[in-house]
């Protein structure tokens, strides 16, 4: 970090002293270059301090004077380059379809031909000249940034709040201008900074074949001059040549060092990850008297983080012993140190994070007192790890087998076929047949790769596995198979276990003690009986107010729907084919929608439940217009909206509205809350009625109703300043800005942690009893949705397989997935 | 199969560009294409003359016409004639090529082989002091321009020291044999060397960025877990990963070896393609000059093109695309 900005201060001196030369240059330079002021080849002196050249022209005023050529091809080069790479991504990378496929082939056609040769054959049909060279290095140099960024918008349009301004129906002009050039702008700056060192190098390499400009003599030209002229035939060839080879060197590398510290790559690279080797064991102490029972012991440890504002106590002073045998259950929400602590006990915390005090005691040794090659042994040996994102935990380009084989080779003298005969047994054991022992990470399903992921934890037998968050991102009914599973294997091995989680009904079903995490802390512990109420399906607000059960925790008391209320929502039949690849039309069709029909009627909440993939989210895109049905018509409010275009679609904003998953993602991270609130109001205002006055007051009364009081205190603040639970609120306030009939919920609670989604879900429900609004939530979490939802509809690879009034659905379970999900939820 | 083709379709399309340049830009130029075509004062001739010499070269035709013979010409190997040598243009050509790849080749093994050793070293003590002084030597040598570099080069071991000959790629009257091999390696040293110094930063750019990427994913974390020595991270787990960023680079590096050796050949009067792009700027040999011009690119989309193909071989995800749901 230090020295990635220490680079760039340097580069931009070095820029700005030679910018300074090139403006100064009148006023420093002692000669006019283009007329002789001496004899030819003379050697550098007081007179001339760089010498002549071949015909008696000063060349250090021949150097300063090059300064203004070179740079300002380098610089006026940049900006056309990057104002075209620019417009070329947006429209591209926005438009998609035939514009962004021809672009992308001429940007091709571009990068494939070599750069220098097609910019010499065009220079020397188009003549000498400064404005030549110009265009020309600019009609060669627009494509790379054009592709970069327009990879960029590509990515940014997926985004949730892209999504959120397109679903409030915001035009293509507003969104690329809000949503997307706001959001690209960071990476146009190194672009820029790059297109100016290659157009340097370029137009240096140009003119140095004698295609440069004659007249306006940059440094390059000097040097072609030196060498067309046999300055190698006298000792002239010092001074003539190192000095402006030296320009140039400097003024492209300092383009190179400020695009270092700018590049978004470095950024993060230039941290140092490792534990330098300096890294002292610390002093251990031997006091520690292990007794049978006690496997590991966790005393007073505290791990903090370095940040730009000091330290960050992440684990602050948390003491802990785990017994053999023993499931350990952490729970807390996130952000309270869960993971920094799970990585501390393998002693696997990377800088800026260190372990600063405290012993971490494994079956009698302190694992802080060992050196790195004394705690390989210990790592996958005795203790093991189930990371956090085990999707990604896999290293994509080894066979799964290897992987596992791996685990066993490094702790143990075995044969490589030896290994990986074992490691095939073990895949069984956690139900990967032999047939897809030799697949790619990216060929398996993302609980399958927790199920390779749990037999290298388990692989050589270790007395205690750390699972961190082993279920996150799983639907319901997969997470209870991979529960049972490292359930079933910890006894069957005698394996300790310490089970990280912000779920509390998850840790509940497996763990024997309970610990509450809060802050860094430990804040209280327990056998897990104790702590949470064993009878009720939903925890009652166990232990401390931050770590609520995930579902709500007052029983269901869903709004029953008057039967005669008109129905706001009717879908007909809606039927969406998912086409692969559409250059290749005939390829893999998929239904991710088949014939699905419902009703919501106004006041009631509607829940759509199903398993991952079943194509709930892409009913709510369909219904919100992000995407077209292949077939099925939509009735909104008695009408047909189901292909109304963007402006026709701004006049329903009013009436429905969409709330996303991610609330991390749903807000533009460059606008303040009230503008993110307010940009319902203000794209609804281009074609109504409403004034700023108006829009000011709306917002506010929304902030007020989602619970963001005292308004005035969050009004201005940034989604970077507010916790998940604050921005999903936001989110939440902005769907009801306008007043709508119908809100669209994609699993808001579904990111945060669980106390903060059952405040979330309170709202809801209480935004509805004072303003009459219609819910489609759309769930896998079949508990969420008993809790909130009227009416159930069960979604089944993009078929409804059952729909009714909730408890109706769940006492009556009659497809298997139902069962499942019910299952699941208990 | 998909991929294949596309593949190819795509170079397809920029070889066609390209020869579609090369036959606009002296018709387009200003000027007379006549002079850029023939290569003489067009003007001083009568207007009898100039028409008889337009009609020899079909330049009297409609354009698409001309295009079409073109075309037919460069696919039955009708390059044109050389002004200067007055010999057909592919001729030169095919004494030149392999002087180019030559140079080429061993400018890209060395600088692959020398940027991804630093690159991996420092990556491997990423943020530590080792780390950062190979960074900002590289970046100071990747800003050198390669003229400037050789020119350097040649002041110093050919000017002042005497140890390597600047000039050409065979001594002039060679013996032939052992020595004439010592000869040309001897000669090649020095270019061969000005292209690395430019080159071997992008490889190691390339190369450090890739490692330091893959060592920060989880599967990292997860090698580290399971007890895998320093060693094993680094090599058996990020470099495997880091090798496709860095071969995808090393292809797109292609073209600007081959097109650099027009400023390095040009200095070291090496007698290979590009050095023939100069001399016939200078002599204005116009249709040599477009043909080496065509050459390159041909060299650089074929060899584009063998390592876009060859890149399943190295990556399983790409190999074994959606075989399984």
């Amino acid at each position: 970090m230090m020295t990635r900005s220490r680079l760039g201060r340097a580069g931009l001196i070095m820029l700005c002293a030679l910018i300074c030369l090139a403006l100064a240059a009148p006023l420093i330079a002692p000669y006019d270059p283009y007329t002789p002021t001496g004899r030819p080849f003379e050697a550098p002196s007081f007179s001339h301090w760089l010498g002549t050249n071949d015909v008696g022209h000063d060349l250090a005023s021949e150097i300063i004077y090059g300064a203004r050529a070179s740079l300002t091809v380098g610089i006026l080069t940049a900006l056309l380059v990057t104002f075209l790479g620019t417009a070329a991504a947006l429209v591209g990378g926005y438009c998609r379809g035939r514009p962004d496929f021809a672009l992308m082939r001429v940007v091709d056609c571009a990068l494939s031909i070599p750069f220098l040769p097609l910019a010499i054959v065009i220079s020397v049909f188009l003549g000498p000249g400064i404005g030549m060279e110009i265009l020309v290095l600019s009609a060669i140099l627009w494509a790379r940034p054009a592709r970069e960024l327009r990879a960029q918008v590509l990515s940014v349009r997926e985004r949730g709040h892209v999504q959120a301004a397109r679903a409030m129906g915001a035009g293509n002009f507003w969104i690329m201008t809000r949503h997307v050039f706001p959001v690209i702008f960071p990476l146009v700056v190194p672009q820029f900074v790059r297109a100016a060192n290659r157009a340097i190098f370029y137009e240096s390499s140009l003119s140095f074949l004698g295609l440069g400009d004659p007249v306006y003599k940059s440094w390059a030209v000097t040097l072609f001059y030196a060498n067309a002229r046999g300055a190698f035939l006298t000792d002239a060839w010092l001074w003539w040549i190192l000095p402006p080879g030296l320009c140039i060197a400097g003024t492209i590398l300092s383009f190179a060092f400020i695009g270092h510290a700018l590049s978004d790559g470095a950024h993060s690279a230039d941290a140092p990850h490792r534990r330098s080797s300096k890294d002292r064991p610390m002093p251990s102490s031997s006091e520690d008297h292990p007794d049978g029972k006690c496997l590991l012991s966790v005393k007073n440890l505290v791990t903090v983080f370095d940040t730009a504002r000091g330290e960050f106590q992440a684990v602050d002073g948390v003491t802990f012993d785990v017994n053999r045998n023993e499931v350990l259950g952490i729970v807390g929400p996130s952000g309270s140190g869960k993971t920094m602590l799970a990585m501390s006990i393998l002693h696997l915390v990377r800088p800026p994070g260190r372990i600063v005090e405290g012993r971490i005691v494994l079956e009698g040794t302190d694992l802080l007192g060992l050196t790195a090659s004394e705690l390989r042994p210990i790592r996958g040996g005795r203790v093991s790890l189930i990371p956090q994102n085990a999707m990604n935990a896999l290293n994509p380009v080894i066979p799964i087998v290897e992987q596992v084989a791996e685990a066993m080779m490094v702790h143990r003298p075995l044969s490589r076929p030896e290994s990986r005969r074992q490691a095939l047994g073990l895949l069984e054991q956690v139900g990967i047949s032999a047939s897809q022992a030799e697949d790619f990470p990216h060929e398996l399903s993302g609980g399958m790769r927790r199920r390779v992921v749990i037999a290298m934890a388990l692989a050589n037998n270790p007395a205690l596995v750390v699972a961190d968050e082993p279920t996150s991102g799983l639907d319901s009914v997969t997470r209870r198979e991979i529960i049972s599973l490292l359930n079933d294997l910890r006894k069957r091995h005698g394996t300790s276990l310490i089970l990280i989680s912000h779920d509390v009904r998850l840790v509940r079903q497996v763990a024997d003690t309970v610990a509450v995490m809060v802050s860094g802390k430990i804040v209280e512990r327990g056998p897990c009986s104790k702590l949470a109420g064993s009878a009720s399906p939903t925890p009652q607000v166990p232990m401390s107010p931050t770590s609520a059960g995930s579902a709500p925790s007052e029983k269901p008391s869903a709004p029953v729907v008057a039967e005669g209320n008109a129905a706001l929502l009717k879908v007909n039949n809606l039927t969406r084919i998912f086409v692969s690849d559409r250059m290749w039309p005939g390829r893999a069709e998929r239904r991710t929608l088949n014939g699905v029909s419902f009703e919501v009627k106004q006041g009631e909440s509607v829940g759509i439940v199903g398993r991952s993939g079943a194509g709930k989210t892409t009913i709510a895109r369909i219904i919100m217009g992000l995407i077209r049905p292949t077939a099925g018509r939509i009735f909104f409010e008695g009408r047909d909206v189901t292909d109304l275009n963007h402006g026709a679609r701004r006049t329903l904003l009013g009436r429905m509205h969409m709330i996303f998953q991610d609330p991390y993602d749903a807000l533009h991270p460059g606008m303040r809350v009230e503008d993110i609130v307010g940009e319902p109001v203000v794209i609804h205002g281009a074609t109504g009625d409403l004034g700023p006055q108006d829009r000011r007051r709306r917002v506010t009364e929304a902030l007020e109703d989602v619970g963001l009081t005292p308004v005035d205190q969050f009004r201005r603040r940034f989604p970077s300043q507010l916790s998940g639970g604050q921005r999903q609120r936001v989110a939440l306030a902005r769907a009801i800005v306008l007043r709508p009939s119908l809100i669209i919920a994609d699993e808001p609670t579904s990111m945060l942690d669980s106390a903060s989604g059952a405040e979330i879900l309170a709202l809801m429900r209480d935004l509805q009893s004072r303003h009459r609004m219609s819910y489609l939530l759309i769930t896998h979490d079949l508990a969420l949705a008993r809790a909130f939802c009227g009416r159930l509809i069960v979604l089944d690879r993009g078929e409804i397989v059952e729909a009714g009034p909730t408890e109706q659905v769940i006492q009556t379970t009659r497809h298997p997935v139902t069962r499942e999900l019910v299952r699941a939820a208990e | 199969m998909n991929r294949f083709s596309g593949r190819i379709l795509a170079y397809g399309l920029s070889l066609f560009v390209a020869l579609t340049i090369n036959f606009a830009l002296p018709r387009l130029a200003p000027g007379d294409p006549a002079y850029f075509l023939l290569g003489r004062a067009v003007s001083e001739l009568t207007d009898a003359e100039r028409a008889k010499l337009l009609s020899e070269v079909g330049l009297d035709r409609p354009i698409l016409e001309q295009y079409g013979r073109y075309l037919a010409g460069i696919v039955t190997g009708d390059w044109g004639i050389s002004l200067r040598f007055g010999k057909p243009v592919t001729a030169i050509l095919a004494e030149r090529v392999p002087w180019t790849l030559l140079l080429g080749g061993s400018a890209l093994i060395v600088s692959v082989l020398l940027g991804m050793t630093l690159g991996v070293f420092a990556a491997w003590k990423r943020g530590q002091k080792e780390d950062i002084g190979i960074l900002s030597f590289v970046m100071l040598l990747d800003s050198m321009p390669a003229f400037w570099v050789a020119m350097m080069l040649i002041g110093v071991f050919s000017v002042t020291l005497g140890l390597l000959p600047a000039f050409g790629a065979v001594p002039i009257g060679a013996a032939g044999g052992m020595s004439q091999v010592i000869e040309v390696v001897r000669r090649l040293i020095l270019p061969v060397a000005t292209l690395t110094v430019t080159h071997v930063g992008s490889v190691f750019l390339i190369t450090r960025y890739s490692m330091v990427t893959a060592l920060r994913e989880d599967y990292i974390v997860m090698a580290e877990a399971k007890g895998v020595g320093e060693r094993g991270v680094v090599f058996r787990h990020a470099l495997r990963n880091a090798l496709l960023p860095i071969y995808t680079s090393i292809t797109v590096m292609l073209g600007t070896l081959l097109g650099g050796n027009v400023v390095v050949e040009t200095v070291f009067a090496y007698p290979g393609v590009g050095r023939l792009i100069y001399e016939s700027i200078l002599a204005r040999d116009y249709a040599v000059m477009q043909g080496a011009f065509l050459l390159i690119v041909f060299l650089v989309l074929a060899a584009n093109l063998m390592a876009d193909l060859a890149y399943p071989l190295i990556d399983p995800r790409v190999r074994r695309q959606g075989v399984k749901e």
